[in-house]
């Protein structure tokens, strides 16, 4: 059973509270002792107990977390959670179902957690604000900034939070990589000197990966990483040349989203759809895809790289391209103008390229954005490299 | 049962004790209830399904898959959605036309996007739809604080800052677009107290009657609910004891002669394996219709259910819990299970005040499962006198189940509503138009909006490889709301059309169909727009595109605009017409006459003409096109039409519909009658 199933499972049949049931908070440390006495019944020494044993618990949650055990670390918070309602704790759950692949779960609590605790604890709202702002959801993400900055104006990791969510490709700064805010996955070390060089996408049975060329050319090593921080060493197996594209082997396989399909056709000009992209940065450092959504473009004849039409800023490209009902159509692509373009995955299985299974003639509902960025936190891949030259 | 025999034999002997007491005061009467007791007595025990569910939390969309339990074999199925729980609740429903829908409560709160940007109307409309009668309230019905909650309850706009949200009264599953209608279902909280007046926030227990029975459904949330939401949210309320609360009720209920009481609660607990426990020695995976440990504790102390259970008053029949997001049936059909298809029937229950198993069930979460009661009810009694309980996974992939849905897609347009409008590219701009294209149709029976919609379709087809048409027809019925206009105070242009407003005048989802048809079939296809032609009920002046003109009249006296003859159209002529450049028509051939004074000049020639799925299947009575032949099916209606906008987004010149080199000359043209 992979981790998603246990977290399914673990959740599904109750093994641990998803949302905390009994009464009694507890200290985060600067709750006062009149809130912990309110919030958590009983005397002194009892709560002194019980604060310790959820203190051992967001611990091991963590610790959980880093060792990239998701369904593990949701059963630590959770239980965490029925000994003390506090944000802490949350914030906990909302990464743990991050680290599970569950992004829609992550939203939903998060938006508990942003709302709940908009007052104890202002900073949650960055959390959420940033998982909706990554999810496509900017003008959203931006109003949840702009209400909890309402309340604590000064707050020094909202304001971090928004500059970010500013920038173009926003980036979780040291302060905000703390737990329990965390904006980030875990991710095992590389080595020194290796840095992220752009987007992969992840192919066939997980075991292989697009990537374009450019973003490998001089790499002694390459690493791709998935968002749940699932990190994989990988080669090069070959040069698509004619599409731009590196076709990589993985060392072991990473899980595709469930359900995943590749586009029985490419996408008709003005259907709405999904880029996932990594910002390229000097360092390693983990971090969850960004969502871009718009129209494809009107197809030209004879393209074999086809126009885009979603806009995404300067950037590395490499990333997946999903159709409006959440299939993969293809990669994305910079060309030597720096326009965009897609590698259809058409164009691919014409290489000899295997993918993911087309789906049958029919349905395609518009997929959520939502659910659209959850494929994708499997789908998209860090590309991380280690040159030798040391550039 | 013996217990609950006991238990019915007491109240028996009161009611006796009663009807002989007033046999003493009155014998004239008492012939009388002899008589009325032979009635009663002759009225046979009826059932009543109750259908529960627990901790929606505004799932409008399938949470992905579940399993009946973790058995190895068994396979996970897609399950949920707010269309599919309507669809399983109306069976059930249909199974008995006595019935109630009840929840235990976290309906709302802590919910998906979908809900929660819009205030969480989207879960009240579509448990509206589902069909809730009666919802305990949980703790995350206080996450926005009692106001909001009142607000969901009774129905109307929210408001931010003083004025309305934009994000709220969105009403795609309320009367009317801008509007909210609130809960039809009542939310209940005997336990919830206002300390300022000392009455429950809400109605403490609904009341239902069937074959004139009274049913009460008291609902709770867990007294903890102050320390797990936020304190402005619960300021001004006590939470009392739950158990105490009930019991409190119990004599007020029985006053008003109701004797079949089941409480709906949000609290809940765990199927567990209980160290040294019999019942759970061996390997027993849970369920969704076992009670692994009797819901105690893994140390075997007492969950919190089982612990507000053991205090109830003998009055109460069923318990329908949640909270924990568990699944447990622990009634008279519960079930141990240790391996696949190998389920071993243990009834249980959880034993009231005085010993009673009650029956006490919770169905998981974001609608993975209904539990379907069936309650036997005595009318002598008017009590419940058995209880048959099973959990049932909302199975996406229910052939009938799909098919209901299909013939009644009500709830799945809202979601469908609720999806499109949480998008973020709804506000995406995807063109500017210099004034309103509106939908209002000239005399020839054009509407600016139908023409720029036939236009766009045209585009996408007109490649070779996507259909090669050279014609398109829109009905007009498909352009909806008033066109792309800017309907929002103060209206300025140029005017940036959002996905959301393409959406509006486009909201089918339908897609486009290119087909070969001949002249003949043009000109009958045409012929059929008007009344009494080719069966043709109602006129339907189709939407065409650039390069089509023709005019057409009334050939019978005024007012009729009728004629079975079909001879109202009297010329037809098509330009090729290149659309490659939608700013930028330019003609591609010489006009051609394809009809003069109603007389198709080359009957069999063939023309590729694009429709959408609905015309092209004979919607809106144009069987013409059932004749059609190369059908080729494309791109989504919509999808036509964004990449057509986008050829006026910015920086290119925004669309102005008076431009003749545009639009081109006028496209139908009515002629004076004869």
């Amino acid at each position: 059973m992979n981790r998603r199933s246990i977290v399914q499972a673990a959740a599904a049949f109750g093994a641990v509270a998803l949302f905390s049931g009994l009464a009694r908070p507890q200290p985060v440390t600067d709750f006062s002792e009149q809130a912990r006495r309110r919030l958590m019944p009983g005397d002194a020494a009892e709560r002194e107990r019980a604060l310790g044993e959820r203190q051992r618990l967001l611990d091991e949650g963590e610790t959980q977390l880093r060792a990239g055990r998701a369904g593990a670390a949701l059963a630590a918070f959770e239980r965490a959670a029925l000994l003390l309602h506090a944000p802490d704790t949350e914030l906990g759950i909302v990464r743990a179902h991050m680290a599970g692949g569950d992004y829609r779960l992550a939203l939903a609590f998060g938006a508990h957690t942003a709302g709940a605790h908009r007052r104890d604890m202002p900073s949650a709202a960055a959390l959420y604000a940033w998982l909706l702002h990554l999810g496509g959801q900017t003008q959203q993400a931006a109003r949840a900034l702009d209400l909890s900055l309402a309340d604590a104006p000064q707050d020094p990791l909202l304001l971090l939070a928004q500059g970010q969510l500013r920038t173009p490709w926003p980036r979780a700064v040291p302060a905000l990589l703390a737990p329990p805010l965390r904006i980030a996955p875990y991710a095992a070390d590389l080595p020194m000197g290796s840095r992220v060089s752009g987007t992969a996408t992840l192919g066939a049975e997980g075991r292989v990966a697009f990537v374009p060329l450019a973003s490998i050319e001089g790499a002694s090593s390459i690493w791709l990483r998935n968002g749940l921080g699932q990190t994989r060493a990988a080669r090069l197996l070959e040069r698509l040349e004619p599409l731009g594209l590196g076709q990589l082997e993985l060392d072991a396989a990473l899980d595709l989203p469930a359900d995943m399909r590749s586009a029985g056709r490419e996408p008709f000009a003005g259907s709405p759809g999904g880029l996932l992209e990594y910002a390229s940065a000097p360092d390693a450092q983990p971090a969850w895809p960004i969502l871009r959504l718009g129209f494809f473009a009107t197809q030209r004849a004879n393209q074999t790289l086809r126009d885009l039409g979603i806009d995404s800023p300067a950037g590395a490209r490499g990333g997946p391209v999903l159709d409006r009902a959440g299939r993969l159509a293809g990669v994305a692509l910079r060309d030597a103008q720096g326009g965009d373009r897609m590698v259809p995955v058409q164009a691919l299985a014409a290489a000899g390229v295997p993918t993911a299974e087309a789906p049958p003639p029919g349905a395609s509902a518009l997929m959520a954005a939502d659910e659209m960025f959850e494929r994708g936190l499997r789908l998209a891949l860090q590309v991380l490299v280690l040159r030798s030259d040391g550039r | 049962m013996k217990n609950q025999h006991a238990h019915k034999l007491s109240r028996l002997a009161g009611a006796l004790a009663l009807a002989a007491s007033f046999l003493a005061l009155s014998p004239a009467s008492a012939q009388e209830q002899a008589k009325a007791k032979t009635q009663v007595r002759a009225s046979p025990a009826f059932t009543v399904k109750i259908i529960g569910f627990n901790d929606y939390h505004g799932n409008l969309e399938s949470p992905g898959t579940f399993s009946v339990n973790l058995a190895t074999g068994n396979v996970a199925k897609a399950v949920g959605g707010a269309e599919f729980m309507a669809a399983y609740v109306a069976r059930m429903k249909a199974a008995n036309p006595l019935n109630v829908v009840v929840g235990a409560g976290d309906f709302i709160g802590a919910t998906p996007l979908i809900s929660a940007l819009f205030f969480d109307e989207p879960a009240v409309e579509t448990l509206n739809k589902i069909g809730l009668e009666f919802n305990a309230v949980g703790n995350h019905e206080f996450d926005k604080g009692k106001d909001e909650l009142r607000r969901l309850q009774n129905g109307g706009c929210k408001f931010t800052g003083g004025v309305p949200d934009p994000n709220s009264c969105k009403g795609f599953g309320s009367a009317a677009p801008g509007s909210f209608d609130g809960a039809k279902y009542k939310w209940l909280s005997a336990n919830v107290v206002e300390t300022a007046t000392g009455r429950t926030l809400l109605a403490p227990y609904g009341i239902k009657t069937f074959n004139g029975v009274r049913v009460a459904f008291i609902g709770m949330t867990l007294k903890g609910t102050p320390s797990i939401v936020t304190p402005t949210g619960v300021a001004g309320l006590a939470f009392n004891d739950e158990a105490a609360t009930v019991n409190a009720l119990v004599p007020r209920l029985r006053a008003l002669g109701i004797e079949s009481i089941v409480v709906l609660v949000h609290q809940g607990g765990f199927q567990n394996r209980v160290t040294g426990d019999a019942t759970t020695t061996g390997f027993i995976t849970n369920d969704i219709n076992g009670c692994n440990g009797d819901l105690r504790n893994g140390d075997g102390s007492d969950s919190d259910i089982r612990a507000i259970v053991k205090q109830l008053d003998n009055a109460v029949d069923l318990v329908i819990s949640g909270h924990t997001h568990a699944a447990y049936n622990c009634s008279a059909n519960t079930i141990d299970v240790t391996q696949a298809n190998v389920a071993t029937p243990r009834a249980t229950g959880i034993p009231n005040k005085v010993g009673r198993l009650i029956p006490v069930t919770s169905s998981s979460a974001f609608g993975r499962i209904l539990t379907e009661v069936d309650v036997t009810i005595d009318p002598a009694t008017r009590d419940i006198v058995a209880v048959s309980a099973t959990n049932r996974l909302v199975d996406r992939t229910d052939p009938a189940i799909v098919s209901a849905i299909a013939a009644d897609p009500s709830v799945k347009n809202v979601v469908d509503a609720y999806r499109t409008a949480v998008s973020p590219l709804a506000s995406a701009v995807i063109g500017t138009i210099t004034d309103a294209v509106d939908n209002t149709a000239d005399t020839g029976g054009m509407r600016p909006a139908g023409a720029l919609i036939a236009d766009a379709q045209l585009q996408a087809t007109q490649p070779v490889g996507v259909g090669g048409a050279v014609m398109a027809f829109m009905n007009p019925g498909g352009v909806r709301d008033q066109g792309f206009i800017d309907y929002v105070a103060p209206v300025v242009y140029p005017y940036d059309v959002t996905y959301g407003d393409a959406f509006r005048v486009q909201p089918f989802g339908n897609s486009l169909v290119t087909m070969t048809l001949t002249a003949q079939q043009i000109k009958n296809l045409l012929e059929q727009q008007f009344v009494g032609c080719l069966g043709q009920g109602t006129q339907r002046i189709l939407q065409i595109a650039n390069g089509l003109q023709y005019s057409w009249r009334y050939t019978q006296p005024s007012p009729s605009t009728s004629n079975p003859a079909c001879d109202f159209v009297q010329s037809v002529t098509y330009t090729p017409t290149d659309l490659s450049n939608p700013a930028a028509p330019a003609a591609a051939g010489p006009a051609e006459q394809i009809v003069i004074n109603g007389v198709v000049q080359n009957p069999s020639k063939t023309y590729r003409v694009t429709v959408n799925n609905f015309l092209a299947t004979g919607g809106d009575g144009f069987t013409v096109l059932l004749g059609g032949t190369s059908v080729l099916g494309g791109a989504q209606d919509i999808d036509a039409l964004v990449a057509y906008f986008t050829s006026f987004k910015v920086p290119n010149p925004a669309y102005d519909r008076t431009k003749v080199n545009l639009v081109g000359p006028v496209r139908v043209t009515q002629l004076p009658r004869p």
